[in-house]
């Protein structure tokens, strides 16, 4: 039986690639290409992922042997009261910012989509432009912006007649300059994929309806919606993934290392980061993390699951 | 939602007069949406140019009153606390991104031909193991990654930050499917008939027809490259080797009473300037790339 090529392309046969020293070569090549991409893999995403899980059943500071503790650590995300305020609060920020950011895309897509625009290009760059800007950039201009005392935001505030608000040592103005800091980062990129699936909706349904009397608002509900719904899907699960990563508090707050007041914005990304690199409780740490990545999966998947079945209602 | 007129001889003027008067209130409303969005870049570089005490005062500030360069200065010649010039940060920014994106996106496409249109052994195998590493988050392995970067003795080193970032799953599927969609199969018969081995095949044949990807998937990692944080602060600790965020965050998070709110803002300013730059030059890419729905 012979044996079979080791290299072949898909569809052709293998006629310019059959002679033997010539197949030797592509085989050393192919080789070359995957070992590097196999050993970065394993050695950066597979060991530090399996290295982590390990560290999760543990107790370690560092130095010295890790102690099995069992789920210990898991335990702690109910008991420690940092560790619990960062959870409640990154499913805070979820609950919120999911729909509003999701809604905000939606309708910032619709504007930019007007045929009777002008300017549209500018105003899509112009909206992009905040994702580019890091978060210790936001951070460091939203927190000016919102001081109590010298802020715009205040300023302004003032010449329509409301008191001064003390934004970033109260708990609620805290999470909300995160929430708004946050939209101002990513709005820009989730309108744009919005956009876009704005742009494949086949434009006779619009036309057909339009002729059968539909009016605006029945036009979006039965057919912008439910069309555009796998793109909303998808936005939502970024809007997801960018809450879970939210690291934004650790630069808004540097004095309390992100925790905010009264541990008000402290989110899971900065739990993990602080109780390992500061104060080395790394089991913790990794348990925070794994529950995150475990979690933050079945929050993705459930997502596009309530979508289907919305788009299953709607139709 | 925009009301079309019927139209008519009779009403052409009035349908004219209809269009305009949308026109314009579309564009009122898409400015006040855009405004928040563009005022804070404003803001910051009015306050750059502004010395502190001017900027705590309790007045908006729409036009730097009074106008110095201080500020700049201070930080083009290192005169702070960390004594490093700004652009020395901005230099390793773009080492870092640099060093990460370019090899990334050569071996990656490589990769992505090799999956997409070659057959060998474990080809299955190997691109489900590319897929699974998007699904493990970056939070269920920073622990460990850092552990491992110590051991490895790469810690105030480039290499940690660009090495595990060269195979990206993300890049390697939206570039496979890119290659399968765009590149048809005869193109690479013709080659493989001209005598083509793979690497000629990628770089004469596949390398040119999908630079549109490549920069689509290139600057968004540029960007991403630029904009970290949490690596680069645990990678390095030698304040010459600081990137543009860890140079950042030395002014918010210092520990001193009062922020100098007007070097933080000029930093600020330009360490996202090159950014800006690259992205205006291939913004025409990256919108058509991003609303045509080809990066998810």
């Amino acid at each position: 039986m012979l044996a079979r090529p080791a290299l072949r392309f898909r569809r052709a046969s293998e006629r310019e690639l059959t002679r033997p020293s010539r197949l030797a070569m592509q085989r050393g090549l192919l080789v070359a290409i995957l070992c590097p991409f196999i050993a970065i893999v394993s050695l950066f995403h597979l060991v530090p992922f399996l290295w982590s899980l390990y560290l999760s059943f543990h107790r370690w500071a560092g130095v010295g042997v890790p102690r099995w503790v069992g789920l210990e650590n898991f335990a702690q995300i109910v008991k420690d009261a940092t560790i619990r305020a960062a959870f409640l609060n990154s499913a805070l920020f979820i609950l919120v910012l999911v729909p509003v950011l999701t809604a905000l895309s939606l309708a910032c897509a619709m504007l930019l989509n007007q045929a009777l625009l002008p300017m549209r290009g500018v105003l899509r760059v112009l909206i992009f432009l905040p994702y580019l800007t890091p978060a210790i950039i936001a951070a460091v201009i939203f927190s000016i912006l919102f001081n109590e005392r010298f802020g715009h935001v205040n300023g302004m505030l003032q010449l329509i007649g409301i008191p001064p608000i003390d934004w970033l040592k109260t708990p609620t103005g805290a999470r909300a300059v995160v929430a708004l800091t946050g939209i101002w980062q990513v709005l820009g990129y989730t309108t744009l994929i919005t956009l876009g699936g704005l742009q494949t909706l086949p434009q006779d349904l619009y036309e057909a309806a339009a002729i059968d009397g539909a009016n605006a608002w029945q036009r979006f509900w039965s057919i912008t919606l439910p069309l555009l719904s796998p793109t909303l899907a998808v936005v939502s699960v970024i809007v997801l993934l960018f809450v879970l990563n939210l690291f934004l508090p650790y630069f808004l707050f540097p004095a309390t290392s992100g925790y905010g007041p009264e541990r008000s914005t402290v989110t899971v990304s900065v739990v993990q980061y602080v109780y390992a690199f500061a104060n080395r409780r790394y089991g913790e740490a990794a348990a925070v993390g794994c529950a995150v990545g475990f979690v933050g999966f079945l929050l993705a998947l459930l997502q596009i699951r309530i979508w289907r079945l919305s788009r299953g209602w709607m139709a | 939602m925009t009301r079309i007129a019927p139209r008519s001889p009779t009403t052409h003027v009035t349908h004219r007069r209809s269009v305009l008067l949308t026109r314009v209130v579309l564009l009122v409303l898409a400015i006040v949406v855009v405004l928040p969005f563009v005022l804070p870049y404003y803001s910051m570089l009015v306050l750059s140019f502004m010395p502190r005490s001017s900027i705590m005062q309790p007045v908006l500030h729409l036009w730097p009153e009074p106008w110095i360069w201080e500020n700049y200065r201070r930080i083009f010649f290192g005169e702070w606390v960390l004594s490093v010039s700004i652009f020395r940060a901005i230099a390793n920014s773009f080492i870092l991104a640099a060093g990460q994106t370019i090899p990334m996106l050569l071996l990656c496409s490589l990769l992505a031909f090799l999956f997409a249109k070659w057959d060998f052994p474990g080809r299955h195998l190997l691109f489900g193991l590319s897929l699974a590493t998007m699904f493990i988050p970056y939070q269920a392995t920073l622990v460990a990654f850092y552990l491992l970067v110590s051991r490895l003795g790469w810690l105030d080193s480039f290499l940690p930050l660009w090495i595990p970032w060269w195979v990206p799953g993300f890049a390697i599927f939206f570039l496979r499917q890119y290659i399968a969609a765009s590149i048809p199969d005869e193109l690479i018969d013709a080659s493989l008939i001209d005598g083509a081995g793979i690497l000629r095949q990628y770089w004469s044949v596949i390398l040119p027809l999908i630079i549109p990807g490549l920069v689509v998937v290139g600057v968004l990692n540029f960007v991403n490259a630029w904009n970290d944080y949490i690596y680069s602060n645990l990678v390095f600790s030698d304040v010459q080797l600081y990137t543009s965020t860890l140079y950042l965050f030395s002014f918010q998070g210092s520990r001193i009473a009062v922020p100098e709110y007007g070097m933080t803002t000029a930093a600020s300013i330009l360490s996202s300037l090159p950014l800006i730059v690259i992205f205006l030059i291939f913004q025409r890419q990256i919108i058509s790339g991003l609303t045509r729905g080809t990066i998810r």
